[in-house]
């Protein structure tokens, strides 16, 4: 009885430690992607599959567009602060909350412009096939984000790369 | 007591006569319960871990199942935990590309 229990108890051990191991290895890239700051980036190349030419290309371009999204990112913090100061301190629509509103509306929109030319942009350093599900995914999330994920979803669902 | 009484109950004789077959009976019940104790399930398993499971072919298989039943669990919960991860990436760097988002999260 005492060889047959000892043989279980190392079935038990490789099991637990095969479980691990497989677990570790076939997530680990994508943890290791989460944990760093420019883990997007690297999201992109493999989901992308870039080429070593094209990511850099691309990298490029997002380095450039970053100081511009920052600062559209504070004029939009602003200009919402703003209009929902004036909202919330008003009880009709007053030309002052009209022009905060509409100033708003029209920084979205400019952003908007500006984000969609980042995108072309970038999927044009892409092959046209993974440029076309690129642009498709990115208008779905910026443009049109009523958009179902699932009708854009990573190639393969993300199964990790 | 009532000497009546007492005389009827002194003169009471209970005469109980087993069936013929009583002692064959019980002898087959005790035989029965003993032979499914026997093959009960537990007691062959527990017999075949002393007797088989330390042969090198059970011992090999057992393992082997064990370590492939495991991958095959830890395949479905990476698939699971890559998909989250993957989409936590993407949403990331839509999020690094859209003011509006940002701002949104400023607030």
């Amino acid at each position: 009885m005492r060889r047959g229990a000892l043989v279980l108890v190392v079935a038990a051990i490789v099991s637990v430690g095969a479980y691990c191991i497989y677990i570790w290895s076939a997530t680990h890239t994508a943890q290791a992607m989460l944990s760093q700051p420019e883990g997007q980036l690297e999201w992109l190349r493999r989901e992308f599959a870039l080429n070593d030419i094209q990511f850099a290309k691309i990298k490029q371009l997002h380095e450039e567009y970053r100081p511009k999204c920052d600062a559209m990112c504070m004029r939009i913090a602003e200009a919402n602060a703003k209009a929902n100061a004036l909202v919330a301190s008003s009880h009709s629509v007053t030309p002052e909350v009209q022009a905060a509103v509409n100033e708003s509306a029209t920084l979205q929109q400019d952003c908007r412009r500006q984000m969609l030319q980042h995108v072309y942009a970038v999927s044009a350093q892409m092959s046209a096939s993974q440029g076309d599900r690129y642009l498709k995914m990115m208008t779905s999330r910026i443009v049109e984000p009523g958009l179902s994920h699932d009708s854009v979803v990573s190639q393969d669902g993300g199964s990790g790369r | 007591m009532d000497e009546d009484l007492k005389d009827k109950l002194n003169a009471w004789k209970v005469e109980f006569e087993p069936p013929r077959t009583f002692g064959s009976e019980v002898w087959q019940r005790i035989a029965a319960r003993e032979s499914a104790r026997r093959n009960s399930v537990w007691r062959k398993l527990r017999e075949w871990i002393a007797a088989e499971l330390p042969k090198p072919q059970y011992a090999t298989a057992v393992v082997l199942i064990g370590a492939t039943l495991s991958i095959g669990l830890a395949h479905v919960q990476a698939q699971g935990i890559n998909t989250k991860h993957w989409r936590q990436l993407e949403a990331r760097y839509v999020t690094s590309i859209n003011p509006a988002a940002q701002a949104a999260a400023l607030q």
